[in-house]
């Protein structure tokens, strides 16, 4: 992986100085970033403000982060949400 | 020392701060983002000069302001500016609570500012829910913090963001295939009675009018009147149906930006339980102020900029400062020095403008009460069938159809389907939304872990010496 450049659900994804994960998601044609839970569809980043919740993923892991509230660094590895929550904590 | 805490660092929350800063007031600015501006002046300090330039003198006018309030907040030691803060609670005896960085923290302030601003108004049609289908606020974000325009797209809605953010994206390189106008020339015909030839009025006029010329040399296909919009998926990305005086019309594209305007974002004046007023001209619920924009029932709250109604960027800031003055007169802090009384003067200059364009782009029915088979509730799922079943069972409001449904309860905290699940019912029981009423919002007002939880952290109140 280059500098400039995250991953998600393993596929590298680059991006420019300042963009948030789901701009730079989107900009590289990725717009779904989740499944939702009731019609398991696929969605995606709506409102790019952190208001409709529409966006989440787990980055590094930690489960429901706001794509369009995270600004992208090189190397998180950002994966999608599934319609069903991943069971399993860390502490156990 | 008394302390004042404002929620929100955009064009309102950052005039309040520096009012008040210079009267040696003690602040707190709980801001969401990482870098002061809000949405409207996303990332003003930080944009390349040619992204800026792209993004208009408006934008770029944002910066002093907000350039300001980083050096003050590196310089002063009344100010403290929590970055990447998000507020989760606030209730009436004016304690805070917001999450920031793993940890959840919580403080008692003597007097609140609530700067939180406008949302883009739900506008839901089958296949909203789409990947790919997003506001025109969003696509302007991805500008503003990427310097970067979406390609292949379709603009849907109506008023001048629309245009703008079309504008724009030609500039960046990426101009939209078309826009899809919901009103009509008629609707602009009828709404001009409300434009007065005065200097601010003008400038609006001018701008826009300067948009629809640079839009028709870069090509934007723009078409008025549309109706009964509905999106599907396709191999070619999204498919867009919608009529024109009855005729039906196909656009193909892979980004949908939608836009009916904007309205005042309520949930932390929900969640203290202020009166709200339904406004017929922009169609949407204001929190009741006074002209300061204290709330009248709560003790030690004020709103400011767009929360309180919708009036735009310059106004907000105008409003910060009057809302920071008042402030300052409530807890007794001398300000006759440098009471500026022209700030009436200078907010009653938007209001033709603002009467204008909430009439002439009022939206359309089509979409405030969405055909059945949309979802009204992006979070839960929940389509207007579902609402209306709720309704034919005997709920009465948006806080029945939320316990049948569970519309309003995921994580968006009803945002994006409040005015939709208040306007299906006003339509069904035939009677104003202000009779209907809203969604009864609670704390937490966004989500808070429950790791962030179990660190909580109070803060106590700064010690008067």
């Amino acid at each position: 992986m280059t500098n400039n450049e995250f991953s998600f659900d393993g596929q590298a994804v680059p991006f420019e100085q300042g963009m948030t994960l789901a701009s730079a998601l989107i900009l590289n044609g990725i717009k779904s970033v989740r499944r939702t839970r009731r019609e398991n569809r696929d969605r995606g980043p709506f409102c790019m403000m952190g208001s409709c919740y529409d966006c989440l993923v787990s980055v590094n892991g930690e489960p429901n982060i706001q794509a369009c509230q995270v600004e992208a660094k090189p190397g998180l590895v950002v994966e999608s949400t599934p319609s069903e929550p991943r069971l399993g904590f860390k502490e156990l | 020392m008394r302390e004042v805490a404002i929620i929100g660092a955009g064009p309102s929350g950052a005039a309040a701060a520096i009012e008040l800063l210079e009267r040696n007031i003690q602040v707190t600015l709980l801001d969401e983002q990482h870098r002061p501006g809000g949405q409207i002046y996303r990332n003003v300090t930080q944009t390349a000069p040619a992204v800026a330039k792209v993004l208009g003198k408006d934008y770029i006018s944002g910066k002093p302001l907000m350039s300001n309030l980083l050096e003050m907040a590196k310089s002063l030691e009344h100010l403290t500016y929590h970055t990447d803060a998000v507020v989760w609670s606030v209730d009436r005896t004016r304690e805070i609570c917001w999450r920031s960085g793993g940890k959840s923290y919580s403080k008692i302030f003597d007097a609140v500012i609530l700067a939180t601003g406008a949302l883009e108004r739900p506008m839901p049609m089958p296949g909203w829910t789409l990947p790919g289908v997003m506001t025109a606020g969003a696509a302007q974000i991805i500008m503003k913090s990427g310097g970067q325009a979406l390609g292949n797209s379709v603009l849907l809605g109506s008023g001048p963001l629309l245009y703008l953010v079309a504008h724009q994206m030609a500039q960046l390189g990426r101009a939209p295939k078309a826009i899809l106008d919901t009103s009509t020339f008629l609707d602009e015909f009828k709404a001009a009675k409300h434009l007065r030839p005065d200097a601010t009025t003008c400038k609006y006029l001018v701008k826009g009018m300067g948009l629809l010329v640079e839009l028709k040399k870069a090509g934007v296909k723009r078409i008025r009147g549309v109706e009964n919009a509905e999106i599907k998926e396709s191999e070619r990305g999204l498919d867009v149906f919608f009529s024109v005086d009855g005729k039906s019309q196909r656009l193909s594209c892979e980004h949908l930006l939608l836009h009916a305007g904007v309205v005042p974002n309520t949930q932390i004046t929900r969640a203290l339980d202020a009166e709200h007023d339904w406004d017929e001209s922009n169609l949407c619920f204001n929190p009741r102020t006074t002209y300061s924009g204290a709330l009248q029932d709560i003790d030690g709250f004020w709103v400011s900029g767009d929360g309180v109604n919708i009036m735009g960027a310059e106004a907000a800031a105008i409003r910060g400062r009057s809302a920071a003055l008042d402030i300052c007169q409530y807890l007794g802090v001398d300000i006759a020095s440098k009471r500026n009384d022209s700030s009436d003067l200078k907010l009653a200059r938007y209001v033709p403008i603002r009467k204008f364009l909430n009439q002439a782009y009022l939206p359309k029915q089509w979409f405030l009460t969405p055909p059945l088979n949309t979802i009204v509730c992006r979070c839960e799922e929940v389509t207007a069938a579902e609402i209306k079943t709720a309704f034919d069972q005997g709920a009465q409001g948006p806080n029945q159809a939320k316990a049948f449904t569970r519309c309003g309860m995921g994580a968006c905290q009803g945002r994006y389907c409040g005015l939709t699940v208040s306007n299906i019912f006003a339509q069904a029981r035939n009677i104003s939304p202000s009779s209907v009423g809203y969604y009864r919002i609670r704390t937490p007002i966004k989500p808070v872990r429950l790791g962030e939880l179990a660190s909580h952290e109070h803060h106590h109140k700064t010690q008067t010496l």
